[in-house]
């Protein structure tokens, strides 16, 4: 997949010494040598911060996420880090939030120990944040920044890199550490903050004529809270502010503490349809920890499902889109057609969206023979099937009337404020995971890429549907020739703790990140997961104005985010 | 003029209850063919008559911001609809409050029944009220004209505003009525009916999108018994229109003498045309997409064009 202007990690190296006017320390991944040049460690000083962001940024490099961590916690606020397992295994009981049955025993002792043993390794270790930036063709960078606890203060980066503006408030509402310059510090997450922080006020617009239209949290039709705060002019929306994080679970924090195994399906179910990007995430990041090679059979296995996953998806939202603007026609066939995709995937897994088969190592269960069994075949007729819906969905003037125009996400708006997936490819940035940074089986086959240059409503709706097209040719492919073998290996032994891994997966609604710190003894030091709705929901609100009131329904669904996995 | 009164009583009495029956039966019908149409099985046909059953033994809930407006409007909208209900003719040619009314008494009800609601929807201190509110009487207002001018050429080809003596006249005129002028306003007044009911492509009656609706967003906050009220004057404005669509455009069925046989007769046909025109709604709503907001005022304008063109053809080519 390298590209002839392939940017190594000296280069970048380089690049931060001018910058910074000395030499820097650099790490890399763990001991893999061979993966040097894909992601490397920079340990930079708060007031060095800026302008080594600043020299990453100018290589064309992308914000994945930033991330703050608070490893003086355990020690200093809440005890031990057995008693805070403690206390999240009996909320799990309390709440049913799905904890395996095995965590709740031998909880004390062997926590304990883990416990002593993370405060004994990491002496001197506190408060950081990491700004983790992609670059393209060249390696990931991380840029940690240890914050002193009696300054919590850093200059904030969101003026210089606009897509960190919901990192550093989420950072900030949940370690206090404060991005300062940050033109927007209200609360995020925390609706609630203890102690009450001054009111929340949604940003309107002010003016003759003006009126304010509040929307949500609680929606007329069955869907996930947010609350959209629109100032418009008669049909014309001004300015749209979103407030989300109603269904901030704590997810993050939950699996604290916790073995890798516990914390999977947590991560897996942070919403209910991107499991297997979030499994994939987060089991390649414990792979990378535990220097595991997965077998052939799960290589191939993983992208089968992946893709999947992004078929069911793509035709779900198409279906969506059409009922955006209430063209019941598509809505209803496209839905049929997604029925049909999840009841293949029940059969070739169980479970009808994938949970519970991606683990670290492999698979945890191989894929059903009878599921694979005529699975091209299915595909390929329901692709068809596919085709020909959009191809008349494509021939009514009134359907795609209203697509053609509707909510433009210009080309330079997507890369400043870090649009991913289907938003940022249908703005011809030509940004996919699969392509760029290919993991798993997707470094043995090649992706097709496919993308739209006009940025509205009608370019992601082509996109969608070619991209459905390409899943279901993947499957169709994989399906007749998964390699035999043992679909899982067990990692070997727990890994260094304090150690970092960072994985990424393209999944339908774009590129998922998670960045996962190894406590003592195989457990969680900290987690954190960026999902693609997480990135482009302020790529949504930005998008909006400009548009009609009723047109909103239609652009929300051209984009379809997932709120669950933002709130975590 | 005893046997004048007893007949004007008995007409508004079949007439009352066939409208206050049928009007549901009406809209399950729509909500049936639609589903049928989206490969679904769709609610059963007493659905809506269990619905209002349902809401009208609930107490409305009012928002705190409400004031009188709200709880009495919507006891107003039904009575101009029923009003209005009796303006048109069904069975017969004959209108059961003959001589109360014409043609624009009915458009004016309408416009009385629109004007309370929107009160009533501006006065439940909801966003969404507001919204659906000045949506709908922006949309009337263009809608308005498309109906008067649809129905004016029929008028003046009957000589009279009344709409029982147009159904007559047309009746009267047998095939040699569907000439191009005729033609032309049943074009103009088929779209008219579609905005005026809150059907596509002006309006979703079902949707759950807040952002998108029109006539939903004004219901928004009713519930119980105003709801109720509110829903079963929407179906029964619907089983109007279609019947004024019945009488003028296709008055063929209708009885012309005050005899039981002709006017069961005439009350069976009666009922199937509006079924028609109901299922021409149905099958809108199922295949096309709702027009952009801002284009409404085209589609309504065309709706108004048209009618204006058949006016024309009336005049100048009798």
């Amino acid at each position: 997949m390298s590209e002839p202007t392939t940017i190594t990690a000296r280069a970048i190296r380089e690049r931060l010494a001018a910058a910074l006017g000395h030499a820097v320390s650099v790490s890399g991944p763990g001991k893999a040598a061979a993966r040097a040049d894909d992601e490397m460690l920079v340990m930079v000083t708060r007031e060095e911060f800026a302008a080594a962001v600043t020299a990453i940024r100018d290589t064309g490099a992308r914000h994945v996420m930033l991330v703050g961590f608070d490893l003086r916690r355990p020690a200093s606020t809440s005890g031990s880090s057995a008693a805070r397992a403690a206390e999240a295994r009996s909320a799990a009981a309390a709440g049913g939030a799905g904890a395996s049955a095995a965590a709740a025993g031998g909880a004390g002792a062997e926590a304990k120990s883990a416990a002593e043993a993370a405060s004994a390794a990491r002496p001197g270790a506190g408060l950081a944040i990491e700004e983790v930036l992609a670059v393209p063709n060249g390696p990931i960078v991380r840029l940690r920044v240890e914050i002193p606890p009696d300054d919590r203060t850093y200059p904030s980066l969101t003026p210089l890199v606009p897509a960190a503006q919901w990192d550093e408030r989420e950072c900030h509402d949940l370690h206090g550490i404060v991005p300062a310059g940050h033109p927007d510090l209200r609360p995020l997450v925390i609706h609630e903050p203890d102690p009450p922080a001054a009111p929340y006020k949604s940003f309107v617009a002010h003016g003759s004529g003006v009126y304010q239209l509040p929307v949500g949290p609680i929606h007329a039709g069955v869907i996930e809270p947010g609350h959209f705060r629109f100032s418009a002019v008669g049909e014309s929306v001004l300015y749209l502010d979103a407030r989300l994080f109603y269904t901030h679970r704590g997810l993050e924090r939950f699996v604290e503490g916790r073995t890798f195994a516990e914390a999977l399906p947590i991560v897996e179910r942070a919403c209910g349809v991107c499991t297997v990007t979030h499994a994939t995430v987060y089991s390649r990041a414990v792979e990378q920890l535990t220097d595991t090679e997965i077998p052939p059979r799960a290589r191939a296995a993983r992208v089968l499902l992946a893709e999947m996953e992004r078929l069911y998806n793509h035709v779900g939202d198409l279906g969506n889109m059409c009922a955006g603007v209430g063209f019941n026609f598509g809505t209803s066939r496209l839905g049929w057609q997604k029925e049909r995709l999840l009841r293949l995937n029940e059969a070739l897994t169980g479970h009808r969206y994938l949970m519970g088969v991606v683990a670290p190592g492999g698979l945890r269960l191989d894929l059903e023979k009878r599921g694979l069994v005529g699975l091209g075949a299915a595909v390929a007729e329901i692709e068809h099937e596919v085709r020909s819906i959009v191809r008349l969905l494509v021939r009514s003037d009134s359907f795609m009337s209203r697509l053609h125009g509707t909510g433009i996400l210009t080309r330079a708006e997507a890369l400043r404020l870090g649009a991913l997936g289907v938003a940022a490819r249908a703005s011809g940035l030509p940004d996919d995971l699969r392509r760029d940074r290919p993991a798993d089986g997707y470094a043995d086959i090649e992706v097709p890429q496919i993308g739209s240059a006009t940025g509205d409503v009608a370019a992601r709706f082509h996109v969608r549907a070619q991209e459905a097209a390409v899943s279901a040719a993947l499957i169709k492919e994989l399906a007749g020739s998964l390699p035999a073998g043992p679909a899982m290996v067990v990692p070997p032994g727990g890994p260094r703790s304090g150690s970092v891994a960072l994985a990424g997966a393209e999944g339908p609604r774009g590129a998922s990140w998670l960045w996962l710190m190894a406590g003592a003894d195989g457990r969680i030091e900290r987690l954190h997961l960026r999902s693609a709705s997480y990135a482009n929901w302020p790529v949504l609100a930005s998008v909006v104005p400009g548009n009609l009131v009723p047109d909103f329904p239609l652009i929300n669904k051209s984009f379809e985010l997932c709120y669950a996995c933002t709130d975590r | 003029m005893n046997g004048s009164t007893t007949t004007t009583a008995l007409l508004a009495v079949i007439q009352l209850i066939g409208f206050v029956v049928f009007a549901p039966f009406l809209a399950a019908t729509i909500k049936r063919t639609k589903a049928g149409l989206q490969s679904r099985r769709g609610p059963g046909l007493l659905q809506p008559y269990r619905d209002l059953i349902k809401w009208w033994g609930k107490k409305p809930l009012e928002s705190s911001a409400s004031g009188p407006v709200a709880r009495y409007a919507p006891a107003f909208v039904l009575g101009t609809i029923v009003t209005a209900a009796l303006l048109v003719p069904w069975a017969t040619s004959r209108t059961p409050l003959l001589g109360w009314g014409d043609l624009l008494v009915v458009v004016g009800l309408f416009a009385a029944a629109r004007f309370a609601l929107a009160l009533a929807a501006l006065d439940s201190g909801s966003a969404f009220g507001g919204m659906g509110s000045s949506r709908d009487v922006a949309i009337s207002a263009l809608a308005e004209p498309g109906l008067v001018l649809a129905l004016a050429g029929a008028a003046i080809a009957a000589g009279s505003s009344d709409l029982g003596a147009i159904s007559a006249f047309g009746i009267g005129q047998g095939i040699g009525l569907l000439g191009p002028a005729h033609l032309l306003a049943a074009a103009a007044f088929a779209i008219v009916v579609a905005a005026e009911s809150g059907h596509y492509p002006v309006d979703n009656p079902d949707t759950h999108l807040e952002l998108t609706m029109i006539h939903e967003g004004m219901l928004l906050e009713a519930s119980g018994r105003s709801l109720a009220t509110l829903i079963f004057a929407s179906e029964l404005k619907l089983a109007v229109l279609a019947a004024i669509f019945a009488a003028v455009f296709l008055p063929f069925g209708a009885a012309t003498e005050l005899a039981p046989l002709p006017i069961a007769f005439g009350l069976v046909a009666g009922m199937i045309k509006m079924l028609i025109v109901g299922q021409g709604l149905a099958f809108v709503d199922a295949s096309i997409a709702k027009v952009r907001i801002l284009e409404l005022p085209d589609l309504l304008g065309l709706a108004s064009l048209l009618a204006l063109a058949g006016l024309a053809v009336q005049v100048l080519l009798p």
